[in-house]
């Protein structure tokens, strides 16, 4: 049989990111924690790495922009010229609005999108599923889930039972 | 506390801008009034913008208010003292306000026209009714500092008095400079950039009092909140003054336009393009990325360059046009500032000393001191 890893449910918030903390300090590094609420503090108990998406949501504006401007500049200087009001062709303040529009809606796609890949979604099945009781993840039941591709994996169990979880589940792959 | 060395500086500053500002009004021949009306913008704008932002924080009540709360209290309380120095701006309209001038008004069909709103006793009685209301304001924001529940009714109907009574305010004392231009957006940019210029200042305060039982609630969350509070007021910084921008460029009509003539000719435009950067391009990008936001340090030094910049804005709102047609520094441009600054600094900390930096009064504190 082959393991997704182990999993230890606990009552609380609280009790979860001790657990995540004694964790990262013992050394295990793949691990992940669910919870039907936002808990602050929990990544960096977790000691997930800061995430990249701003860089992705940085550069997606920046091209956006670009392309914006020179999509205006390109038709409107070079090929469809047309004499508005007098102004010259390359008239910049009235290109800002367009290009400012695409600022926006290139970042916040790469940052919706980006969202998802970074989080594999969608994932229509997950091996946590198949434990009995997980659904409790959405409403009152805080668990910590230690992968089996780390390195530390054969004390894991050993080790989520030393923190007095209300239960431990080996979870099939 | 730093403040001691802060009322030093703020006292040393005061007595120098005094001097200056006496040496320039009778030993040059440069009219000191603009340079005063200026320092006055300055000195208003953190007093008034103070009130704007405490009632921000009544309607919010979120970690970031009250760190900077009792600052922002203090600096609403000397509003007495902006009364005082407003004073001088009345002695010196007939230098300011071309309307004032009872030939030109003669003269002139457009101002004859305004001059039911643009007459001097008007114009002094709407100064008085400003102050009467913002006054109103930070003595019930100060008085009922421990009674949320009290303010919070006031906060929202008293936000919107704040911006009616500093868009009128706008018109009149620094828009008024150009009687036949008019701007509806003009107001709001003084909103704008009071909120602005108030909570740098508000940063750059917490910095110097981040040792003192303030420190209970200063952490790295609550001062990345501020960050990012300063990061979406220079961007409403550079959306109202684009705005105005783009549609009076757009319209491109002789009446209009002259603004933007008169700041980007006789010598205006390093100005107008710096402030572009220094107020908008270099703070946006630095305070774009997360860190600078987290460290109070770094952003209590962005913050003074903002504050700065502040006054370059003033000035370049304030000169070009009638009152210094072609761009120059006087003497009295670096010393009123500079008084004004430093009489209202030495106020302010005197103030701010009254009481403790935390507001344990607030029931609303313990929740958040408890948040996670």
């Amino acid at each position: 049989m082959k393991l997704y890893g182990v999993l230890a449910e606990f009552s609380n918030a609280d009790r979860l990111i001790e657990a995540a903390d004694q964790a990262r300090q013992a050394g295990y590094a793949k691990m992940d924690a669910y919870s039907p609420i936002p808990v602050h503090g929990l990544s960096e108990a977790l000691g997930q790495p800061d995430t990249k998406l701003p860089w992705a949501v940085f550069a997606a504006g920046l091209m956006g922009g670009t392309g914006g401007y020179l999509l205006q500049w390109w038709t409107s200087t070079i090929d469809y010229p047309l004499n508005i009001g007098g102004r010259p062709f390359h008239s910049w303040p009235s290109f800002i609005p367009v290009t400012f529009e695409l600022i926006i809606l290139c970042a916040a796609f790469a940052a919706v999108f980006g969202l998802f890949i970074a989080n594999r979604l969608p994932k229509p099945h997950h091996p946590l599923f198949a434990v009995d009781g997980f659904e409790r993840a959405t409403r009152d039941r805080f668990y910590l889930c230690i992968e089996a591709d780390d390195p530390k994996f054969v004390e894991a169990r050993a080790f989520l039972e030393s923190l007095q979880p209300n239960q431990v589940w080996e979870v099939e792959a | 506390m730093n403040l001691g060395r802060v009322r030093i500086v703020a006292g040393g500053a005061a007595a120098l801008g005094l001097v200056g500002t006496l040496i320039s009004a009778f030993a040059t021949d440069t009219s000191i009034w603009p340079s005063y009306l200026v320092a006055f913008l300055f000195c208003w704008g953190i007093a008034s913008g103070s009130v704007a932002l405490l009632l921000l924080h009544q309607l919010t009540a979120g970690g970031w208010g009250f760190l900077i709360q009792r600052p922002l209290e203090a600096a609403a309380k000397t509003l007495p003292l902006v009364l005082l120095m407003f004073v001088p701006v009345l002695i010196g309209m007939h230098d300011l306000y071309h309307w004032t001038h009872a030939e030109a008004v003669a003269a002139d069909p457009l101002l004859q026209h305004k001059a039911a709103y643009l007459n001097t006793p008007f114009f002094i009685g709407r100064a008085a009714l400003y102050f009467v209301v913002w006054m109103a304001l930070a003595f019930a924001l100060v008085k009922w500092s421990g009674r949320p529940s009290k303010l919070q009714k006031i906060a929202g109907i008293g936000l919107v008095i704040w911006v009616v009574t500093t868009t009128f305010a706008a018109f009149d004392w620094a828009m008024s400079l150009d009687p036949h231009w008019f701007s509806t957006i003009y107001g709001l940019i003084f909103v704008v950039g009071q909120a602005l210029g108030t909570l740098a200042f508000a940063i750059a305060v917490l910095f110097l009092v981040r040792g003192t039982d303030i420190a209970e609630l200063l952490n790295t969350k609550r001062t990345h909140d501020l960050g990012k509070l300063l990061f979406a007021f220079v961007m409403l910084w550079g959306y109202v003054n684009l705005s105005q921008f783009i549609i009076i460029w757009y319209g491109n009509l002789p009446e209009e336009i002259v603004w933007y003539v008169h700041r980007t000719e006789h010598g205006y435009q390093p100005i107008t393009v710096g402030l572009v950067f220094l107020q908008f391009v270099i703070p946006f990008f630095v305070l774009l990325s997360r860190r600078p936001k987290r460290r109070l340090g770094v952003l209590a030094i962005i913050a003074l360059g903002i504050l700065f910049v502040r006054l370059v804005d003033l000035f370049w709102m304030v000169m070009p046009g009638a009152l210094r047609p072609e761009a120059g520094l006087a003497l009295a441009d670096v010393a009123a500032p500079m008084m004004l600054a430093g009489i209202w600094l030495l106020a302010f900390t005197f103030l701010l000393g009254r009481r403790p930096l935390l507001n344990r009064e607030d029931p609303r504190l313990e929740e958040v001191l408890h948040a996670h």
